[in-house]
């Protein structure tokens, strides 16, 4: 015998006078009912679920009468985020805290530099922030950029942890060159760390998160699933992704079926980075381990004090400097008096405005594309033996300037550079350019003049050098080929 | 002197060199050069820690700490601006996906493969 409640309404003029609406409406959550109806009535009953907020689970129909199998809805659990959500500062914008979704979006642009004042105004790119705009404005949670493998990683999941309720993270945008930070998080998602604080299985070259515990970060990768729009910049799909991540009802986006599924069911982890490491991309791959060490002990005592010190010696040299800077600026002023310049200090201010003279400057022509082009090729050849002269130079002095194979690099080097001059005449740049080039191209030939160019014996097989299968000279003039672009 | 100490200190007079010449490229405002001069500073530290571990003779260790004493000095001089960033992130630099400083000239150290 089932334990599921029955009701029998057939043959009944109305749902409300046979009790069904108020049976439904007392529904507890979970709780299922079956009522076996005429089928006329079926289109009525569907209505009243809907308005009691419950849901048909099967249908079955048997001559004419229907027996529904119905349930009151679960309802979705929303909690409140941590206090000081989002605890970690950054460049993001914040939405609706209960939504389901976060967005990062990647920033492939220079950040702004702080003692640089020409700098200072750089933002970021339009597209980038039309695309976090549009994120928010959409429904996301937060929706910001990031840029880094390791802190920008860090700041997310600290955000992210702070708040169950998000549990999707939408990844868009062009990958950060250099940083590889798409691949990091992806990587984070699917396979975690490893006991050096790295994430594993990742391009990235620093991708090592030192400032975050490691709760934080197992419940970042249970917490949230990712949504891997890596290389969209379209704003539309970003639209559309979060739209999908707070339907109710199971929508299909790309390959992923997504629905809110509800807060994650444990407390919000209020975390801030603890910046132990702040420069993690200067981190050598022999300091891991003792790092990884220092971070599960924690600062001792002792190094709490000295960090301290230094923090207070520094802000002292600080003011001292402002002082300083003050001081030497008053002097200035007075220097110029004893020289006679106080008049000039202290003139008043004639505005005197002069007759508008129109003057023709002689105009730079503009570069075409094609000549732009050619001057990067050029140039970007150029940067390239510059840092291959300088090896072969330093080479000369070790034993490779006996040998064999630095010789023979620098030989190379000086046909390839022949060959730049040749195709430098063929360029269609403008003359003053190639003037410069070439003289730039003289001077790496003069200096190739400087250096080895009549082979002797290999030293590996004179048995002097033993660095293993490599090869310094090669390895130098190898440096070439890390120039790619532009093709020609 | 031991071929690692003697191949490391080869290795580090092959990479400082074009490190300095790029410094005056671009690549002085550039995150590539100063992580590359991290690098060998670091480098050159946990060579010098190796040596003290060392059983060299006493004369051969002084005269290898004096040549790693004298790279440190080389690295400490190349010069990096004060703010540096991503030169290809910032769009100036458009040589495809390698970074001179790291890639060229901080990988020569990986000409290195004994002992």
């Amino acid at each position: 015998m089932s334990d599921v409640e029955a009701m029998d309404v057939r043959g009944a003029c109305c749902l409300s006078t046979a009790g069904v609406s108020d049976r439904l409406e007392s529904l507890s959550e979970g709780e299922i009912l079956e009522v076996v109806l005429d089928e006329t009535m079926y289109d009525a009953l569907a209505e009243l679920v809907r308005e009691k907020n419950c849901e048909i689970l099967e249908t079955k129909k048997e001559d004419n009468a229907v027996m529904v199998r119905l349930q009151k809805k679960k309802r979705m659990l929303k909690v409140k985020p941590s206090a000081g959500y989002p605890t970690e500062e950054g460049s993001y914008l914040r939405g609706n805290e209960f939504s389901p979704v976060a967005v990062a979006v990647l920033l492939n642009a220079p950040r702004p530099l702080p003692n640089q004042p020409d700098t200072k105004d750089i933002k970021i790119p339009p597209e980038i922030e039309n695309l976090v705009r549009v994120a928010v404005e959409t429904g996301a949670a937060l929706a910001g950029t990031l840029q880094t493998e390791n802190i920008g990683i860090e700041k997310l999941i600290s955000n992210v942890v702070g708040n169950p309720n998000i549990r999707y993270l939408v990844l868009c945008g062009a990958e950060v060159e250099g940083h590889k930070t798409g691949d990091a998080l992806k990587a984070l998602l699917k396979n975690g760390i490893n006991d050096r604080r790295t994430i594993i299985g990742t391009k990235a070259p620093t991708a090592y998160l030192f400032n975050i515990p490691l709760e934080a970060i197992e419940r970042f990768r249970e917490q949230v699933t990712l949504i891997d729009l890596l290389g969209e910049t379209n704003p539309e799909v970003i639209s559309k992704a979060v739209w999908s991540c707070y339907q109710e009802k199971p929508v299909q986006f790309k390959d992923y079926t997504l629905f809110d599924p509800g807060a994650y069911p444990k407390p919000a982890i209020s975390c801030r980075l603890s910046l132990m490491v702040e420069h993690p991309e200067e981190i050598e791959e022999w300091e891991l381990d003792e790092i990884a060490k220092k971070i599960k002990a924690g600062l001792t005592v002792e190094e709490k004090k000295v960090v301290e010190k230094v923090i207070t010696k520094d802000e002292k040299f600080a003011e001292i400097g402002k002082r300083l800077a003050k001081v030497s600026e008053e002097l200035l002023v007075i220097a110029k008096i004893f020289m006679g310049e106080e008049a000039a200090v202290e003139a008043p201010r004639v505005e005197v405005t002069a007759p508008r003279v129109e003057v023709t400057l002689p105009k730079e022509e503009a570069l075409s594309k094609v000549e732009e082009m050619e001057i990067l090729y050029f140039e970007n050849q150029l940067r390239g033996y510059n840092a291959v002269f300088a090896a072969f130079n330093a080479l000369k002095s070790d034993m490779c300037g006996g040998g064999l194979n630095l010789p023979l690099a620098v030989n190379k080097a000086i046909k390839k550079l022949e060959n730049l001059r040749q195709d430098l005449g063929k360029s269609p740049m403008p003359a003053k350019k190639k003037g410069e080039i070439d003289s730039r191209i003289n001077n790496f030939l003069k200096q190739a003049e400087e250096l080895p160019t009549e082979p002797g014996p290999c030293q590996k097989t004179a048995g002097n050098c033993k660095i293993g299968p490599g090869c310094f000279a090669n390895g130098a003039l190898d440096i070439l080929k890390l120039i790619t672009e532009p093709k020609r | 002197m031991s071929v690692h100490f003697k191949n490391q200190l080869r290795g580090y007079s092959v990479v400082i060199p074009p490190l300095q010449a790029l410094s005056r490229d671009l690549c002085k405002k550039c995150i590539g050069l100063e992580g590359a001069k991290t690098k060998v500073i670091k480098g050159l530290k946990k060579l010098r820690m190796d040596l003290e571990n060392s059983s060299l003779p006493e004369g051969e260790k002084e005269d290898v700490a004096s040549r790693i004493n004298r790279l440190s000095e080389m690295a400490e001089e190349i010069d990096v601006a004060e703010e540096t960033t991503c030169q290809k992130t910032a769009g100036n630099c458009k040589i495809g996906q390698a970074c001179l400083p790291l890639d060229g000239a901080w990988g020569l150290m990986k000409q290195i493969a004994e002992p």
